[in-house]
């Protein structure tokens, strides 16, 4: 509900989350031996556009317009829906989770929309691409926010993440620890991370996420960032709710950080896979889900 | 083969000992000599003073090392050599650009360079179907490279056919070369191709050293093959390192453009410009190595070779990399053989040709360098070989530098013989280079035909793509890296 | 009561009219539609929100039957959505059929009045001989109208299938009625109760119910007839059919499973299963079709399959005693099949008016149609948006109520339950991310970027009466999200075994207020970015600085879907013709590929060709040979006379 603790977090949310895409960078070029941009490097970014003009494409109509203000306000929403550790979401109430999840399905929504609006093939191929694999994505997230609710008893995610720290047992681990590692899974799909996409690539066809703002500039492409970054700090505080349950809101920022490291990490050592190959691999995510959701159903009466 | 004449590369002959057939004849000669094993490696036409078109064919026998010659009179339309051996497609596409040939039955008769109109725009195939969506790339890159058309008719995902229209690079570099003074010819060849200066000025140098009779010292000689060799050390790192880019492996990707810096660096200790320009001259090289510098140079050999071994090994063993090379953009070896492809793409390919070894000049012919191939042909052939071959070059580079011969670094150039024709052959990094020139009745140039080895193998790169995803085309483009200013010229 | 008669009067009249009219139908045609059915709308919203429900019996002389109509809640709830929508659509009709020949249109109005009247019919009787000779003229109207281009043969074909599914549906409802009526002696609804019967009849009853009902509702396997009966009706009769008649068949699912009181567990599997399959079956062959129109067809398969799943899942739940998960499916399902026939009847009318517009169905020849026509495009928007069920919108609601069933279900203590719920939650979920690839597919290449053809440069807002239908259903669709709550709490009622308790009915309120608070937050967001922002520069759409860029190179339609038709490929068989380019130096090259829908390739084909097979053989009985009859005759009354004069 409403209170000062909990709008606080929802306001360290808005103002941390570009910090997230600066660490992920830094880690990956230390890894690479070079000293890489700064970790703030995402807010200077993101005031330079917002200075910028407006570049918007003859064939694009209202919808282009529309979609990065629209886009950016249901996130935003997504966040007011996000519990921190004990601390309950802003908001809360039964089936929150399925607002949150429809939240982020209008954003991506209207990330498409503005692609198709302007009537490039690329931005259309990253949009075909990614509403392709965020079909096949979203499984994964229904199952494993059924494996909690399954854990808890609870119906609203801050009830879910609240009832982890007290009913999560050694015989829970495995259980919890597969659902961990789907939403791992879908964490790398849905923020366009490799394996599954490569943020740092300059070539159109091979991109996802990156071609649907390929359009985008200046202001609409800061608040098309600052969306992503947002998505990134949403998804990222869903797993650390999963893996630190009982923690105060301290430990979930340490563990943002440090998971924002181990996604530098993961980006480090592996190539990005085959496109083909892609939903093969949301469908095993789907599969750990499954998984983890059996076990978490033994166990519980 | 009795009638065409064989030279060896790097050697002048009088022009008037290039024997002359009728069309048909000089057709038949053609078909009938590559059937059994050569390959055509240039076509240049020069204009008489009657008006019509002399055309010379080059062609080359890897077994005997030889080159055979052979001219022709056209004018205006003949039957085209493409219907028999489409290797010799580009080839054909120039004179009909060139000098106005009509080449009849030439089955992909499109502009090469576009010397007059819009660059790039021509008809493309379209594949009919309404679910077919084109993907035009280019001119204009999202990275920084050099321009260049690509026209994808896509199902999907799927690549039915790609096209390449390439002309925008077009400078007008080999009637410029026919003009300049002598001085300044050199400065073309250093650009032709920015990042195979050494391939090209060594080409030009044996050229006019061997149409002057005046061979370059042994030192030189050597000093040139150490600087080919650090050339294409420098590129293959710098592909290995983009290849792994593209896949969005970050460790090698950054260590290897590190290392490219790093071989870069080493041609700067020899010459002063990272790229070589204003080391190699016609009569040797400007440049001496004294021993210091040749101990430092093999100083810095040894400590990047530990760090590109390092960095490379990762990539054959990081199972996510090596499922985006295998398999992918495969060109099998009989359409590398029937499109006439050069260099490491048909080495990967699985034919065994390298101009060191079959046609060597200058200190290769005292000095091998063991040819690496591959037999599958995809995007891990093409990276592997480029391994091989940088472990291979390294090798030699060492030999070499504890060899030495001594003397003179450089001789001066004597005047051009007149009426004489000279073919050489380098293998530069991205393949074998072919320089054919001529020289007039005063000794000046009349004809200089570049034949740069990414001139054969854009080809390869369209058929390559057929049925692939068009999310691996980066990747294949990278693994051919072929230039963009040595088509265009 | 006297509305229901004021009512049937006024449309029984009006289609006489029309007949005798013809050019005049034109405008008498929607006036008698729009006459008749706004009492029976206000009679059925009064019946929804009182909860009265109404009766009027009559005598008629039809052995077994009697003249019982009546309008309770379930009924209520079907019949709102076929009244606006048969009236907007009606309205539409007049501006959409301007160019048709008079004589035409004098039938076609003729048949949509007799379609409007019975459909409701359908949903009003109380008597089984009503409700068949209700449902008969339902299918022969609506056959004729899907006919009225009937030079096409595609359409005569599409005509055809529609009449031989539906009759065979009909057959399998008759034998349905007649099982009921044989255990009660009467036809009268009212008259039947099937608690003492025995459990093999009242399977058999139960399968003949979903068969018949499931052929008209378009559930899978039955649904082969509706991808080309829908598209190739006129527009507004599309709408009508997709919209509301397939609606029917759900009313008569619900009505045949409150007659057979106490399910078995295996119907709520059933129905759950054929659900699921729908669902994705229909929404993978809706993101793979090339013509407008199917898209929306198959779309409507996908949405059948949900409200079934819905219901299965209710049924399930009531089963092992849990009235609020009960009560939330099937709120979800009633909700689905209220709103859906906005959506979809919008999204037709939409459709309707780009083909009217540029003449074309084929998604890859439009393009750029929102510049071009923008309340056409604005309206397809919030069509689009709702039927991918993205919030706040009225499509978001009811996978929020089925998905609060799915979840409450899945943290319940037994068995069944927990695997009901999460078969619902991974399936509406991958189902519900394929619709939006689907939508944004049909809304984005047919609306957005450049035009491809010069038809679809050409087109222009369609005619005023078409244009307010168009608008009053996107506007009916934001105003249906904003009355949700109240509109849920009345829906949770209607069917038996459901409790509305109070938790989930705050849960609602908050999502609501939480929606409305994030629709402010997103409207002051774009009003702001409107009026504050930098200059806005417009240079063309970027072409990689080519100098002579085509259409052509924008995406397709086909190639949008590919990944996932790709990974589908054993649901989805396609009938590729390619012509490779051939060679090093290709001159030709062709590629189509066309999709067969799975379930006419692999069961209904074969099955048609055994049974031509097995039918060929007693045709050696019809030789032509007058003697051997005469025979065949003398001796069949020989053995007649043997046996029964004994």
């Amino acid at each position: 509900m409403p209170s000062l603790g909990t709008g606080l977090n929802v306001l360290i949310g808005l103002a941390a989350a570009p910090l997230l895409p600066g660490i992920i960078a830094r880690v990956k070029a230390m890894v690479a031996g070079r000293r890489g941009p700064p970790p703030l490097q995402g807010y200077y970014d993101l005031i330079r556009l917002l200075h910028k003009d407006h570049l918007r494409s003859r064939t694009a109509t209202w919808v282009f317009g529309g979609a990065p203000a629209v886009g950016l306000a249901a996130v935003v929403c997504g966040l007011l829906l996000m519990p921190v550790g004990r601390q309950p979401a802003f908001f809360s109430f039964e089936g929150d989770w399925m607002v949150l999840l429809g939240c982020l399905a209008l954003a991506r929504w209207c990330a498409i929309l503005a692609a198709l609006d302007t009537g490039s093939g690329f931005a259309a191929m990253g949009a075909s691409r990614d509403a392709c694999f965020s079909a096949l994505a979203e499984p994964a997230l229904f199952i494993l926010l059924a494996g909690l609710a399954r854990q808890t008893g609870e119906l609203s995610l801050s009830g879910m993440v609240a009832g982890l720290a007290p009913s999560a047992g050694l015989t829970d681990a495995p259980g919890l620890a597969l659902l961990a590692a789907a939403l791992g899974l879908a964490l790398l799909a849905e923020n366009a991370r490799i394996p599954v996409d490569d943020p740092n690539t300059h070539l159109e066809l091979t991109m996802i996420h990156e071609a649907l703002v390929l359009e985008q500039a200046g202001p609409d492409l800061a608040l098309m960032l600052y969306g992503a970054a947002l998505k990134l700090w949403l998804f990222g505080l869903l797993l650390m709710n999963l893996l630190v349950a009982f923690a105060d809101s301290f430990a979930v920022w340490c563990g943002m950080i440090l998971m924002a490291a181990g996604i530098g990490v993961v980006e480090s050592a592996m190539a990005r896979l085959r496109l083909l190959k892609v939903p093969p691999l949301l469908v095993g995510a789907a599969a750990l889900a499954a998984l983890g959701f059996a076990l978490i159903w033994r166990t519980t009466p | 083969m009795k009638d065409f004449l064989s030279i060896a590369p790097a050697r002048q002959i009088p022009i008037e000992a290039v024997p002359m057939f009728p069309v048909e004849e000089f057709r038949e000669r053609v078909i009938a000599a590559t059937r059994n094993g050569m390959r055509l490696i240039a076509l240049p036409g020069r204009r008489t003073e009657a008006g019509s078109v002399r055309v010379l064919a080059v062609l080359a026998s890897d077994k005997a090392g030889a080159l055979f010659l052979g001219e022709t009179e056209m004018d205006g339309e003949y039957a085209a050599l493409t219907r028999d051996r489409p290797f010799a497609q580009a080839f054909e596409r120039e004179l009909a650009e060139e000098w106005g040939l009509r080449p009849l039955g030439h089955p992909w008769l499109k502009p090469l360079r576009f010397p007059c109109g819009r660059p790039g725009v021509t008809d493309f195939l379209v594949v009919q179907g309404e679910g077919i969506h084109e993907i035009s790339v280019g001119p204009v890159h999202a990275g920084i490279i050099e321009p260049g058309h690509f026209r994808f008719q896509c199902a999907g995902e799927n690549v039915v056919h790609l096209e390449i229209a390439l002309g925008y690079q077009h400078r007008g570099v080999e009637q410029s070369i026919c003009k300049a003074p002598a001085q300044r010819r050199v400065c073309y060849f250093e650009t032709l191709a920015g990042d195979t200066t050494i391939g090209h000025t060594t080409a030009y140098a044996q050229a006019m050293e061997a149409l002057s009779d005046a061979p370059a010292p042994p030192r030189a000689e050597a000093l040139r093959a150490i600087a080919l060799e650090l050339e294409r050390l420098a590129n293959h790192t710098g592909d290995l390192g983009a290849l792994a880019n593209d896949v969005g492996f970050l460790p090698t990707a950054s260590y290897c453009g590190r290392l490219r810096g790093d071989f870069l660096n080493m041609t700067a200790l020899i010459c002063g410009s990272r790229f070589g320009r204003g080391l190699v001259r016609p009569g040797g090289v400007c440049f001496d190595l004294e021993p210091s510098r040749s101990d430092e140079l093999r100083r810095r050999l040894d400590e990047v070779e530990k760090d590109a071994r390092s960095a490379v090994e990762l990539l054959w063993s990081t199972p996510t990399v090596m499922a985006r090379f295998e398999g992918v953009g495969v060109v099998s070896t009989d359409v590398a053989r029937t499109l006439g492809l050069v260099g490491p793409a048909a080495r990967a390919a699985g034919l065994d040709q390298d101009a060191r070894r079959d046609f060597p000049s200058g200190w290769y012919r005292f000095h091998h360098i063991p040819t690496a191939t591959w037999s599958t042909g995809d995007v891990f052939g093409r990276a592997f070989v480029r391994w091989l071959e940088i472990q291979r070059s390294l090798a030699f580079l060492r030999e070499t530098l504890s060899a030495l011969p001594a003397g003179e670094s450089n001789r001066p150039p004597k005047a051009l013989l007149p009426q004489r024709l000279t073919v050489t052959m380098t293998e530069s990094w991205r393949g074998e280079t072919v320089h054919v020139a001529m020289t007039d009745e005063h000794g000046a140039l009349a004809l200089y035909k570049v034949v740069d080895p990414s001139f054969r193998n854009w080809m390869g790169l369209a058929v390559a793509m057929r049925g692939q995803q068009i999310s691996d085309f980066p990747l294949c483009n990278k693994s051919f890296n072929l230039s963009y200013c040595g088509h265009d010229l | 009561m006297n509305v229901m008669l004021l009512s049937l009067a006024v449309w029984s009249c009006g289609a006489l009219i029309c007949l005798a009219a013809r050019r005049g139908a034109a405008l008498l045609g929607p006036l008698f539609v729009v006459g008749g059915a706004m009492p029976l709308l206000v009679q059925s919203l009064q019946v929804l929100f009182s909860g009265q429900s109404v009766v009027l019996w009559m005598p008629w002389q039809v052995p077994f039957g009697s003249f019982c109509v009546g309008m309770d809640a379930l009924s209520a709830v079907f019949s709102a959505p076929l009244l606006i929508v048969s009236a907007l659509s009606a309205v539409y009709g007049s501006g959409y059929l301007r160019k048709a020949p008079p004589a035409a249109l004098g039938f076609h109005w003729f048949c949509f009045l007799l379609l409007t009247m019975s459909m409701w019919l359908v949903l009003a009787a109380r008597n089984a001989v009503l409700f068949l000779v209700a449902w008969e003229g339902m299918a022969l109207s609506s056959f004729f109208l899907v006919l009225f281009d009937g030079r096409e043969r595609h359409v005569r074909h599409a005509g055809w299938l529609y009449l031989t599914a539906g009759h065979l549906g009909a057959a399998c409802l008759i034998a349905f009625f007649a099982l009921l009526g044989r255990g009660s002696g009467s036809m009268d609804f009212a008259a039947w109760d099937t608690a003492g019967w025995a459990p093999g009849v009242r399977h058999a009853t139960f399968l003949l119910a979903l068969a018949g009902f499931g052929v008209k509702a378009g559930l899978v396997p039955w649904h082969v007839w509706l991808p080309e009966a829908h598209p190739a009706a006129p527009s507004h009769v599309s709408a009508v059919m997709s919209g509301v008649m397939i609606k029917t068949g759900i009313y008569g699912l619900l009505r045949a499973l409150e007659i057979l009181a106490v399910p078995a567990v295996w119907w709520s599997w059933l129905l759950m299963g054929v659900g699921l399959f729908s669902g994705l079956l229909g929404v993978l062959l809706a993101g793979m079709q090339a013509d407008t129109k199917r898209v929306l067809a198959y779309s409507s398969v996908e949405n059948v399959g949900l409200i079934t799943l819905a219901v299965g899942l209710g049924l399930l739940a009531r089963h092992c005693g849990q009235p609020v998960i009960a009560a939330l499916a099937f709120t979800a399902a009633l909700w689905h099949a209220f709103n859906h026939a906005l959506f979809k009847s919008l999204l037709f009318l939409v459709a309707g008016a780009v083909a009217q517009a540029t003449r074309l169905r084929t998604m890859d020849r439009l393009g750029g149609l929102l510049r071009r026509m923008p309340i056409t495009g604005a309206a397809g928007l919030i069509g689009a948006t709702a039927i991918v069920g993205l919030p706040p919108l009225n499509g978001f609601v009811g996978e929020y109520l089925l998905l609060a069933a799915a979840m409450r279900s899945v943290t319940i203590g037994a068995g069944m339950p927990v695997l009901a719920g999460l078969a619902v939650l991974g399936g509406l979920a991958l189902i519900g991310g394929i619709a939006a690839v689907c939508f944004a597919r049909f809304f984005g290449i047919v609306f957005l970027g450049e035009a491809r053809s010069s038809e679809a440069v050409a087109a222009n807002d369609p005619p005023v009466p078409m244009r307010w239908p168009i608008a009053t259903l996107a506007l009916l669709c934001l105003g249906m999200a904003a009355i949700a709550p109240a509109f849920a709490g009345r829906l949770a009622n209607v069917l038996p075994g459901g409790a509305w308790l109070g938790g989930v009915e705050k849960a609602i309120w908050h999502v609501w207020a939480f929606l409305l608070g994030g629709s402010a937050l997103a409207g002051g967001m774009v009003v702001w970015s409107a009026m504050h922002g930098r200059p806005v520069v417009r240079p063309a759409t970027w072409g990689c600085g080519y100098a002579a860029p085509t259409p052509r190179m924008q995406y397709t339609a086909a190639s949008f879907f590919e990944p996932l038709s790709r990974f589908f490929e054993d649901l989805l068989p396609v009938r590729k013709k390619e012509v490779l380019p051939a060679g090093l130096f290709p001159h030709r090259a062709a590629w189509r590929a066309r999709v067969t829908d799975v379930v006419m390739a692999r069961l209904y084909q074969p099955l048609a060709k055994w049974l031509d097979w097995i039918l060929a053989k007693p045709r050696r009985l019809q030789h032509g040979r007058l003697h051997l009859y005469l025979l065949g005759i003398v001796l069949a009354l020989f053995a007649l006379m043997i046996w029964k004069l004994e």
